[in-house]
């Protein structure tokens, strides 16, 4: 524990806000339902690329900038204070497809795909959860049946957000329906303009379709686009799930500490910061958000220390979700009687019921702790 | 910035741990609350406490301490909170530090030493005063340190705790900053994340062994969540602390929002803990004999410790902006 700041960092830190400033797109990001996001999210992840700021802690390797997390960190902090717009559709392309094929992808793909996440080219979607395998993700049944150099795939996935506007997917098939089932499931990646792949976007509670149903009829797929060995997706799922606890997100987590600024600036101009209870709720909210970005920091410094992060990084996530609802509710709180038009805080209420489902219920992420941390019994 | 303990501080709390778990294990804090009428911690005890060095971790050298940091400090008040360490701990270290803020570098020394303790005053009564002792009175503006005169034990609500009505007397030294208070919110948020790792960890071993309905309970969700939720807890306090501790010590700007967000995030968490701690106990977490009240009833000294909770929401929603 200390506090040394080295003159790089503060030095990086300015260059992040410099280059923010003159390169933050003034244009408000076009609604999800809108096919022009696509395009507003490419050229801004292509700005960054451009700029240097793409894959800040990616290996040189795999075509990142090699530097250390901390400077991811910073990059985030300032990234979240520019109110810049965040992973939009290329979300699952760094947070998890990204960080998955550079542990667990060979050389041939980690050269194929991750040029063109850093560029900001092609946006990836997830193809994990089914109808009758959400919770229980292991219990997919979408099947993957072996044909010479291919895979013919058959089944349906559900909840793939932006399927309509990506063009690859990490998708999980059972290519052993004889094996148990942690060990029939095979991870790949899937060409989402192949023929046979049928996309239904879901409209979700605030009227905007966040994802999508993707019925697959017989879709061939190459052996080529096997991450991690057949049969072997499991494992290779799993570190996808883990990638997220690491800097993949950590701009949507900071965001939490800029909102929570706003809500408290706003409270002081309608005079609500004399209301003590609500006073008091905000202020727990401003420490909960700051705990977000405090884990952060003690994340990054086990990493530099070498010290290996148990089940218990899984926690992040969950403080996360809680600091969502949190501020999703307090939000609606401060509106009062406008809560009921259609303010964005009110869209963000509903659109933050997701956080404690999405990318796996809170009640799950609880019982992983519990079992993996705490060694309590299934 | 970098919030993992180094090797040196690692093995610090660890070495702490192992001395509070031999020599003042929770079996001893029932001893001394036995005694009504005797001290919260016996004497050669605490002398061996204060040759330790933990009185005095985070004061120079020159004024009879350690030379190390709050940081370390907090380290040590982990693990005090963890084993609900009986004696007046945090009233002496943060005498000490009113001591040397002051220019008391005697009084400072002999705090140090352990010759001198420093109680404190908490609402209407003072904790872990003697006669004869120091009281530490607290507040946001500043820090003094009171002859204690009159002291009447009364009752109060944790059993390792020394209640007493004290009048105070003369005043022995007094700093006028808010530093003394940003120390006490992170040395108390320290000992909050001690005890909530006390009780995750007790509440865990008990699912894991008690069983019902053929099962141990710790299988059903309910109880698994409850338990869950205290890792998480714990788990959030953990980087706000250190932060905390490095920003108060070095002096900066956002010291005091820091603290009192890590001392916020810790009461919460101990709180609610605490409480479930019981509730996973069942029955037995009902009893005197489980330790389970131990735990709660320190959380809520610690909760009331440095006045309304809303004292430390103020300061953290004084800045216009959280700066990065």
């Amino acid at each position: 524990v200390e506090l040394a700041i080295s003159a790089d960092l503060v030095e990086f830190r300015e260059r992040a806000r410099t280059w923010l400033a003159e390169n933050v797109p003034t244009d408000p990001r076009p609604d999800i339902c809108d096919p022009a996001v696509r395009e507003f999210d490419a050229a801004w992840h292509a700005a960054q690329y451009a700029g240097g700021w793409a894959g800040i802690d990616w290996p040189t390797e795999h075509g990142g900038r090699g530097l250390s997390p901390i400077q991811q960190v910073i990059w985030n902090e300032e990234f979240v204070r520019a109110k810049a717009p965040g992973r939009g559709i290329f979300g699952v392309a760094f947070g998890h497809a990204g960080p998955t094929i550079m542990m667990r992808g060979n050389e041939e793909q980690k050269s194929a795909y991750l040029p063109g996440i850093l560029k900001g080219e092609t946006p990836w979607c997830q193809g994990f959860s089914e109808p009758e395998a959400g919770s229980d993700l292991a219990a997919l049944t979408t099947r993957g049946l072996l044909d010479g150099d291919d895979i013919v795939v058959t089944g349906s996935k559900i909840w793939t957000s932006h399927a309509e506007l990506c063009d690859l997917g990490e998708l999980l098939v059972r290519t052993d329906p004889s094996a148990p089932k942690h060990k029939g499931i095979t991870w790949m990646v899937m060409d989402m303009h192949a023929p046979g792949i049928d996309i239904r976007p879901i409209r979700a509670i605030d009227g905007f379709p966040h994802n999508c149903e993707v019925f697959l009829d017989e879709v061939r797929i190459p052996k080529a686009n096997v991450v991690g060995g057949l049969n072997n997706g499991w494992s290779v799922a799993l570190s996808t799930l883990a990638a997220e606890r690491g800097t993949g997100f950590l701009d949507e987590r900071l965001e939490q500490i800029v909102f929570v600024d706003e809500l408290i600036a706003h409270a002081r101009e309608t005079g609500q910061l004399a209301d003590e209870a609500l006073a008091d709720r905000l202020a727990q909210a401003r420490a909960m958000a700051s705990s977000l970005r405090s884990m952060a920091y003690l994340l990054v410094s086990s990493i530099a220390s070498g010290v290996e992060l148990g089940p218990e990084a899984t926690a992040v996530r969950a403080v996360q979700v809680q600091v969502e609802i949190t501020t999703a509710r307090l939000a609606l709180d401060l509106l009062g009687p406008q809560a009921v038009e259609w303010t964005p805080w009110t869209r963000r209420w509903l659109r933050d019921f997701r956080a404690p489902i999405g990318g796996g219920t809170k009640d799950i992420q609880k019982n992983v702790i519990g079992e993996r941390m705490l060694g309590l019994p299934r | 910035m970098n919030l993992a303990p180094s090797k040196e501080q690692a093995a610090l709390a660890g070495s702490a741990a192992e001395f509070l778990a031999k020599e003042l294990p929770i079996g001893r804090l029932r001893e001394f609350a036995d005694d009504v009428e005797g001290d919260s911690i016996d004497e050669r005890t605490w002398r061996r406490c204060a040759d330790l060095g933990w009185l005095g971790l985070g004061i120079p050298e020159a004024h009879g301490g350690v030379g190390l940091g709050l940081a370390e400090e907090a380290l040590l008040f982990r693990e005090l909170g963890r084993h609900l360490a009986p004696g007046p701990f945090r009233s002496c270290v943060l005498g000490a530090h009113v001591a040397v803020l002051s220019g008391h570098s005697d009084l400072a020394a002999a705090i140090c030493a352990g010759e001198r303790r420093v109680g404190m005053q908490v609402g209407n009564v003072a904790v872990d005063v003697r006669p004869g002792d120091l009281m530490l009175v607290l507040d946001e503006d500043g820090a003094q340190l009171r002859e204690a005169t009159d002291v009447r034990q009364v009752r109060g609500v944790d059993p390792g705790t020394r209640f007493a009505t004290v009048s105070p007397g003369p005043i022995a030294a007094r700093v006028t900053s808010s530093a003394v208070m940003d120390r006490a919110r992170v040395l108390a948020a320290a000992e909050q994340l001690g005890i909530i790792e006390a009780v995750r960890d007790a509440s865990a071993e008990y699912a894991r062994t008690r069983t019902q309905f053929g099962k141990p309970i710790g299988s059903f969700q309910a109880v698994k969540h409850r338990c869950a939720d205290m890792a998480i807890a714990g788990f959030a306090v953990v980087g706000e602390l250190f932060q905390a501790a490095l920003l108060v010590e070095a002096g900066t700007p956002d010291a005091s929002f820091h603290a009192a967000n890590a001392y916020v995030l810790a009461t919460g968490g101990a709180r609610a803990s605490t409480a479930d701690n019981i509730q996973n106990h069942g029955g037995m977490g009902f009893t005197w004999e489980q330790d389970a009240h131990l735990y709660l009833k320190r959380a809520l000294l610690l909760e009331r410790l440095l006045g309304p909770q809303r004292l430390a929401h103020k300061a953290i929603l004084g800045p216009p902006v959280h700066e990065f």
